[in-house]
């Protein structure tokens, strides 16, 4: 899917990258080598079959921001032209224009999202993003201002995240439940968030179980209140309590996050000693 | 091996604190050593809102999510905590301390003894005087099963660095909080290699060398002993051990002497204070047992220094486990030049201290220092040592 990048949220402000002439790199992030260089002149790839991702990137961002003005015609609808050529132009556009690139100026070393948008579907996904230059030539031409915009961020995700939350809820038995996400996008999930609310009792023990995924919390927690699982900052929390203390990652857990939702359908397994409510959030994830 | 790890911090119990294990540290790496307390070291931004977790005397807990689930990298407890402002306004924090050996030097022997026991009832005796939740697992077959020692105010760590050199064992430390004292080497069933052109990373039982640095030091070596114990009262006049095949002791001169070594390089004697070996009664016996305890230590130290010691450094990859002290790996390394073989080592080594790093670059034994005796190379403080035991009078 092509895209464009087209928004930069930070401190609440979302402000439109340029549109005009855009020259955007949208490329991946470089992976670091996995190879290792030995004393006796071979190398070896430690890694194996093993992936690796990318640990982070910067992206230029270049177009320009152009202003927008009523260009002078005659009564024949030919434009007039001054003794140079130029075409004559009427409006305060410049004020937007100036507005606009200060409004950008004004985000330097501001952590954010930099949202892009497909051609196809107009959908956005998003990364953090840090801005860490602006490099910006004015210009005029044609009765109007110009100004070419290179914006470099700098981003630590690897992966670009659905702009829009997916939330899937259920209830729980006393047992054995296979609770099923969907999730689109063509990654896994490593930063789904889980909240477990007990129904039928006080909670004292829940297993979830995915793929490579197998954890366990003990603990104790009344009806009514949440469970909070963080997958992706690795932090849980009981009615709003640290309860890292009840977590155990079993000896079958091999994966690298607490859970990891393939893109695809995925049944998790889910053990509580009580009756609940479950909602899991995350959001759908592209290279 | 690429692996996602994370740091644990603790209270000594083992309860976790806070909601989830600190975020973001840098770089983990600890060493474990032979008959000693090992260390570890972590680094993380100060910037990381858990990082007011980090408090003295926690135990902060490395462990790892591998292809065979969650281990333990290491753990130990927070004694240093460093702050390291740096250009960019970021400040870093590098924790260190000892590992959880550390525990045993909050503890006292006072001036308890072991008085002509077992080596097994004299570590009871240490588990004892150690904090709760610590275990003392003796050697099955200790090459010298009569402990006489009076001690004198020693921590409970220095307590069992002393039985472990009366009954000629080592230790090591499993799990948490257990000392496994042993004199059998363990076949780790590991070798450390060279890389091969095709290599392959998934054999269970190889470690590939990435750099390798060895030495032969001769310094330490002696081939005669005079001991003498509580300050020149303790000699060798009562003793009545016999020394093993190519030793000879001489109680009425008080030395012991190598001979193999005094053929091969001469006499060369060195006087050695054991100022911990004391009468703990007046008795006949007291004498026997106290000069015994004295050969005891005095032949370990003339057997530790009767052979040009080789020790290796092998900065390892891929490693399939973590090895740990105590164990033996077999390690192969050839080199040829100019159409010769100018190094050719197959031998089997005895892993000395183990350095354990994990970080971006993922999880690798760093260092390995591995020998072919089997006991700790002689330390930076041994000058201070020898003049604490000057200072104390020998004669």
């Amino acid at each position: 899917m092509a895209f464009f990048y087209k928004y930069f949220l930070a401190d609440g402000s979302q402000n439109l990258l340029a549109e005009y002439n855009i020259k955007q790199d949208t490329s991946t992030g470089r992976v670091d080598s996995s190879l290792i260089q030995t004393s006796n002149g071979h190398s070896i790839d430690y890694l194996g079959s093993t992936r690796r991702l990318p640990r982070g990137q910067q992206i230029v961002v270049r177009g320009t921001y152009a202003e927008e003005v009523s260009l002078i015609d005659d009564e024949t609808g030919d434009l007039i032209v001054d003794e140079k050529g130029n075409t004559l132009a009427t409006g305060n556009g410049g004020d937007t224009l100036r507005a606009q690139t200060e409004q950008i100026r004004a985000q330097i070393g501001k952590l954010g999202n930099l949202q892009r948008q497909g051609y196809e579907d107009n959908a956005l996904t998003y990364k953090d993003a840090r801005l860490m230059h602006v490099k910006s030539e004015a210009n005029y031409k044609d009765g109007r201002s110009y100004s070419q915009l290179d914006l470099t961020f700098e981003v630590s995700q690897t992966k670009w995240r659905s702009f829009s939350q997916t939330v899937t809820s259920g209830t729980l038995i006393a047992s054995l439940n296979l609770f099923t996400v969907d999730s689109i996008g063509t990654e896994s999930v490593e930063d789904a968030e889980i909240i477990i609310t007990p129904t039928g009792g006080a909670l004292t023990s829940i297993l979830i179980e995915l793929n490579d995924s197998s954890f366990t919390w003990s603990g104790n927690l009344a009806v009514g209140n949440e469970l909070v699982i963080n997958c992706g900052k690795s932090q849980i929390f009981a009615n709003g309590i640290d309860a890292y203390n009840g977590l155990t990652l079993n000896n079958n857990h091999v994966s690298a996050s607490w859970l990891v939702l393939r893109n695809e359908s995925n049944e998790i397994d889910i053990t509580p000693d009580v009756a609940c409510n479950i909602t899991v959030r995350h959001f759908d994830q592209w290279m | 091996m690429d692996v996602t790890f994370f740091v644990d911090i603790e209270a000594p119990d083992g309860t976790r604190y806070g909601s989830g294990p600190l975020s973001n540290v840098i770089s983990w790496s600890n060493v474990c050593k032979l008959s000693r307390s090992g260390n570890f070291r972590f680094e993380m931004p100060m910037t990381q809102p858990d990082a007011g977790l980090i408090v003295e005397r926690r135990v902060a807990r490395c462990r790892a999510i591998t292809a065979a689930g969650p281990i333990q990298i290491g753990a130990g407890i927070i004694d240093n905590i460093g702050y390291v402002p740096s250009s960019d306004g970021n400040i870093k924090m590098i924790v260190s301390g000892s590992d959880l050996m550390r525990e045993l030097n909050f503890r006292n022997t006072f001036t308890n003894s072991a008085d002509n026991v077992t080596h097994a009832a004299s570590l009871a005796q240490l588990e004892a005087l150690a904090p709760s939740g610590w275990s003392f697992n003796a050697d099955d077959q200790p090459p010298i099963n009569s402990i006489y020692h009076q001690y004198d105010g020693e921590t409970v760590l220095n307590g069992s660095i002393k039985m472990a050199e009366l009954s000629g064992t080592q230790f090591y430390l499993v799990g948490d909080r257990t000392l496994q004292y042993s004199s059998n080497w363990m076949d780790s069933g590991l070798r450390a290699i060279e890389i091969p052109t095709q290599p392959d990373i998934s054999d269970p039982n190889v470690f590939y060398i990435r750099d390798i640095s060895y030495a032969d030091d001769s310094y330490n070596l002696i081939s005669r002993i005079y001991p003498y114990g509580d300050r020149g009262s303790v000699t060798l006049a009562d003793c009545t051990r016999t020394p093993p095949a190519g030793f000879t002791l001489d109680a009425a001169n008080n030395y012991i002497v190598n001979t193999a070594i005094e053929s091969s390089y001469g006499r060369v004697e060195r006087v050695e204070a054991y100022p911990e070996v004391k009468r703990i009664g007046a008795a006949p016996a007291d004498d026997i047992a106290a000069s015994n305890a004295l050969y005891d230590l005095a032949l370990a130290e003339l057997q530790r220094s009767n052979l040009v010691r080789r020790d290796f450094a092998l900065s390892l990859i891929a490693g399939p486990r973590l090895i740990r002290p105590m164990e033996q790996i077999r390690c192969v390394f050839r080199r040829l030049a100019h159409g010769q073989l100018i190094e050719n080592i197959d031998s089997v080594l005895s892993v000395i201290e183990t350095e354990t790093k994990v970080d971006q670059y993922g999880l690798r034994t760093t260092r390995l220092l591995v020998g072919t005796i089997g006991h700790p190379p002689p330390n930076e403080h041994q000058t201070l040592i020898d003049l604490k035991r000057q200072l104390d009078g020998i004669l």
